[in-house]
């Protein structure tokens, strides 16, 4: 019964989002709008479609309805009910199905927020390209990740549940649906970016229709990465949240690009200017999330956070083809009415701190892709199989981030097209007191290395100019002050400074030794005495437990362990870790302990400010929430000053609603 | 709504003429607004061509119409033409100095960012990722060898083990299953005629298993293997003092079985 529940809403979906995509082109090319309205019906059957498979699946899951292939492939009668419900997106099949599911609710929302536009061009297209989207990724259900179909079991089959590192901790549950609310998220912007070229109107219109789309979708994105490290850093065993890993880099590349366009599409909304680019890193950002999923989903990288190796990859890979060659081909057609109006009339305005820092983001997407995919390439090209390691990214990565932090702090402070030294220097002052105060305060805690001094320095004059921005907006406007793009934003920098502090400190300042204990024996690592009081087992159906119980001066008991998960007959080193506000302290099992005399190989890594990491990512998080809420009533598209030498001719105003 | 209706709807549209319009803005929507606008004049004069030709229309009626969408048309295009100028005269193009700043930066930077590729490129082994480095523990690469030698990829699982024991030399697991592993292939090696190698593949993996039981002399795993290899080389005795020291260890069946044939073949007293 799932099964045919299941397959049906696959096919519908496909079969509604195809007639609906053509449909629309059809409509649209001949000014039919009778048709063009019937393609709202097509994209709501896309939508229940997409929510009727994820349904299905999950009641499958939740019945444990091993006549599916996909439920014998990772259920288990006795998975815990969250794991059993993130079951779903923790193999190939499942995680396509969580997709099409996003999709279906954005493509939902859009329909609601335009309800009223039915015969507008920019939206038909816009919605058109959206269908073509869910096609495919309906498409691939269809063929390569079919995830409906159905297999015999022997009678007395319990299934043998998902791969253990996704049922080992809570965040498995959130992580994902994240970052595909992100990935996906970024199909709305880009849909309208592709009708805006298609239509013609790449003006602001289509900026302002999707400004927040972009927002939230890059929100969810890095609520999606932040989680994604936490989970890294709790259940992975291996001390760190970070490590250039290429799946790890796949959800970074589309940030980068993402954050690029968050911050440029206000010089275009203000200033007209860096339309090409715009669209571009719009293009460049959805490509990325298919490049991504093609990393993850296609089993071409061997990583800790593969998780399946489906016959999907050539698809993504032709998918990823086609979008970009369509972005070139439109951006190319209607480059003759992409010009600028204007040009950057100073280094020192918010114009040029905006297209500086997207160039660094730019140079930093650049350098993370090609340290991915280079590999991959030279393997293609000579079959050579090589690595990138981690110090080519550290090393790029690093001056980088500090001109972004260094820019995070003037941006804010500077007014558009121009600003004086006077200016300036009044507006910096505080900030740069709070640098220069959180230098002194590092080194006199006894912070050292010129890296992390320099990130807390920059990370206190940027916080100081965030901080600076708020208080004057809530100071004018109350609570106000806290909301909006520009608001909201300034909470994002605040977290982006605790993220990067807590890295800098928790990189540069931690220590990682392995030592060997038998029972009752002790090891001092940084001040601290690690006693091993005795190993002890836990078992249950589901897993055996070997831990070992650690006794740490006044931070308690820990209990690092080595797990086997009966069912699957794999084994994982599960962490024990205590998070305060100052230091992590994380503790694993190098392997079991010794079957002589209970000896035990116990990797005692203690790193400072780690929690900084989680709270920055929550403010990020929480910041990008009031960025959403309206701030200052203001049209998106109005200037806030004319070009040089036009100041005398007439006020603009801008269509504010492309086509609306 | 027929052609002519939308025509009369665009009618109620107020024209910006190319003259008046702002061209500081160069808004390219306006300039889609227009041309969309061009296009249905354009279909309307036809309708109204084929009204008059089919007798719908009479000749006042028709050059009323006729005249006021040809001047509307006009002046869009007029408009249009207007537009794609200012966008044309807008294109700025860098001066020579600073196009070959902007090509020297970008070189440069790819060359920096080339320099440390090559600088941190290495071999990719087996289960190794294309980046970064992601260490998992001790337990879990211990996992990851045997699992290739099962799958019979045996040189990559004892360059895994030998990875392993470079670091932690008193791995009696890691030990046991490089010893054996290396065992298995002594009969490939003898095959294609190698048998100097063989050899010495034999005793090394004999050492490996030797060093594992001394260290640790409960691991049941590593008795079972080396009782094999001392019956393949007709130490009776010597097989039947691993499989004895196997049963003391209480084993689980499964070791026992395997070796039960071990146990016969040498004429061990098991009971």
């Amino acid at each position: 019964m799932n099964a045919i529940l299941g397959f049906t809403c696959i096919v519908v979906g496909f079969a509604a989002s195809v007639l609906g995509a053509g449909g629309g082109i059809v409509a649209l090319r001949t000014g039919r709008t009778d048709v063009l309205r019937t393609v709202r019906q097509w994209a709501w059957i896309v939508v229940g479609a997409g929510v009727g498979a994820f349904i299905v699946m999950e009641v499958a899951l939740f019945q444990r309805d091993y006549s599916l292939t996909y439920v014998s492939s990772v259920g288990a009668d006795d998975t815990p009910a969250l794991f059993n419900f993130a079951a779903l997106w923790s193999a190939l099949e499942g995680s396509i199905i969580l997709w099409a599911m996003i999709l279906g609710l954005y493509i939902g929302a859009m329909l609601i927020k335009f309800r009223k536009r039915t015969d507008d061009e920019l939206w038909g297209w816009a919605l058109v390209v959206m269908l073509a989207v869910a096609a495919f990724f309906f498409g691939l259900m269809l063929g390569p990740a079919a995830p409906f179909t159905q297999t015999d079991v022997p009678i007395g089959f319990e299934g043998p549940g998902p791969n253990p590192l996704l049922q080992n901790h809570i965040l498995m549950a959130f992580h994902p649906p994240m970052l595909y609310l992100g990935y996906v998220g970024f199909t709305v912007p880009f849909s309208f970016a592709a009708a805006a070229l298609i239509t013609g109107r790449v003006g602001e219109g289509w900026l302002v229709e999707t400004r927040r789309w972009a927002v939230a979708a890059w929100g969810f994105l890095t609520a999606g990465i932040v989680l994604g490290a936490w989970w890294s850093y709790e259940v992975l065993n291996w001390g760190g949240y970070w490590g250039w890993d290429p799946v790890e880099n796949a959800s970074l590349l589309p940030w980068l690009t993402g954050t690029a366009y968050i911050h440029s599409v206000m010089v275009q909304e203000r200033r007209g200017m860096l339309r090409v680019w715009n669209l571009s890193l719009l293009c460049a950002t959805f490509s990325l999330t298919i490049l991504g999923t093609f990393l993850t989903r296609s089993g071409v990288v061997e990583s800790v956070h593969a998780f399946s190796d489906g016959g999907v990859g050539p698809w993504l890979l032709v998918f990823f083809a086609v979008i970009a060659v369509f972005c070139i081909f439109l951006i190319g057609w209607r480059g003759d009415r992409l010009s600028s109006p204007g040009s950057i009339d100073s280094p020192l305005s918010r114009e040029a701190s905006f297209l500086a820092n997207n160039l660094l983001f730019g140079a930093l997407a650049f350098v993370v892709l090609l340290g991915t995919v280079f590999p991959l390439i030279a393997e293609a090209l000579d079959g050579s199989r090589l690595r990138v390691g981690r110090p080519y990214f550290d090393s790029m990565s690093r001056p980088i981030g500090l001109v972004i932090l260094f820019l995070m702090a003037a941006a804010p402070v500077l007014p558009w097209r121009k600003a004086s030294n006077e200016l300036l220097s009044k507006r910096l002052f505080w900030p740069a007191v709070a640098g220069v105060a959180a230098m002194a305060g590092a080194l006199l805690l006894g912070g050292r290395g010129f890296y992390p001094i320099l990130t807390f320095g920059l990370g206190g004059f940027a916080g100081g100019a965030a901080v600076r921005q708020v208080v004057l907006a809530s100071r004018r406007q109350g609570w106000r002050g806290f909301v909006g793009r520009t608001n909201g934003g300034m909470i994002v920098h605040v977290g982006v400074v605790l993220l990067a502090v807590g890295m800098a400190a928790s990189e540069s300042y931690r220590s990682d030794e392995t030592v060997v204990l038998t029972p009752g024996e002790s090891a001092v690592v940084e001040g601290r005495t690690f006693t091993y009081v005795e190993p002890g087992i836990e078992n249950n159906d589901r897993v055996t437990k070997v831990f070992a119980e650690i006794d740490i001066d006044d931070e308690g008991t820990y209990a690092p362990a080595i797990t086997n998960y009966v069912r699957i007959g794999a084994t994982v080193a599960t962490p024990s870790v205590r998070t305060r506000f100052t230091h992590d302290v994380f503790l694993v099992l190098d392997d079991l302990p010794s079957r002589a005399d209970d000896t035990i190989r116990l990797r005692i890594v203690i790193r400072p400010m780690v929690m900084w990491l989680w709270i920055g990512g929550g403010l990020m998080a929480f910041g990008t929430l009031l960025a959403l809420f309206p701030g200052k009533r203001r049209r998106g598209t109005e200037p806030v000053s004319e070009p040089i030498g036009k100041a005398g001719s007439a006020p603009t105003s801008a269509s504010s609603t492309a086509g609306g | 709504m027929t052609k002519k209706n939308k025509a009369t709807k665009k009618k109620q549209k107020p024209l910006t003429s190319g003259k008046t319009a702002n061209r500081t803005r160069l808004d390219p929507d306006r300039l889609a607004a227009l041309e969309d606008e061009r296009d249905t004049l354009l279909l309307s004069l036809a309708d109204l061509e084929r009204e008059y030709e089919a007798g719908d229309l009479d000749e006042t009626d028709y050059q009323t119409l006729h005249d006021g969408y040809t001047a509307r048309t006009a002046a869009v295009l007029r408009a249009i033409e207007g537009h794609q100028q200012d966008l044309a005269n807008s294109k700025t193009r860098l001066s020579p100095q600073r196009r070959l700043a902007a090509t020297a930066m970008v070189a440069g930077f790819a060359v920096i960012v080339g320099i440390f590729l090559a600088r941190t490129l290495g071999e990719r082994g087996v289960d190794d990722a294309l980046s970064g480095s992601i260490d998992t523990s001790r337990r879990d690469q211990v996992i990851d060898c045997r699992r290739q030698g099962e799958n019979g990829n045996l040189v990559a699982s004892l360059e895994c083990y030998d990875d392993v024991i470079e670091v932690d030399p008193t791995n009696a697991e890691a030990l046991t299953y490089r010893g054996w592993f290396r065992i298995l292939q002594v009969d490939t090696l003898t095959e294609v005629g190698q048998a100097e190698a063989a050899q010495q593949l034999l005793s090394s993996g004999q050492r490996d298993l030797n060093l594992a039981i001394e260290i640790d002399p409960t691991g049941p795993d590593a008795y079972a293997f080396r009782s094999v290899v001392h019956s393949r080389l007709g130490r009776s005795e010597a097989a039947c003092d691993d499989i004895a020291s196997l049963i003391e260890l209480d084993p689980p069946q499964f070791y026992l079985t395997q070796t039960e044939r071990i146990a016969e073949t040498n004429s061990c007293q098991t009971s």
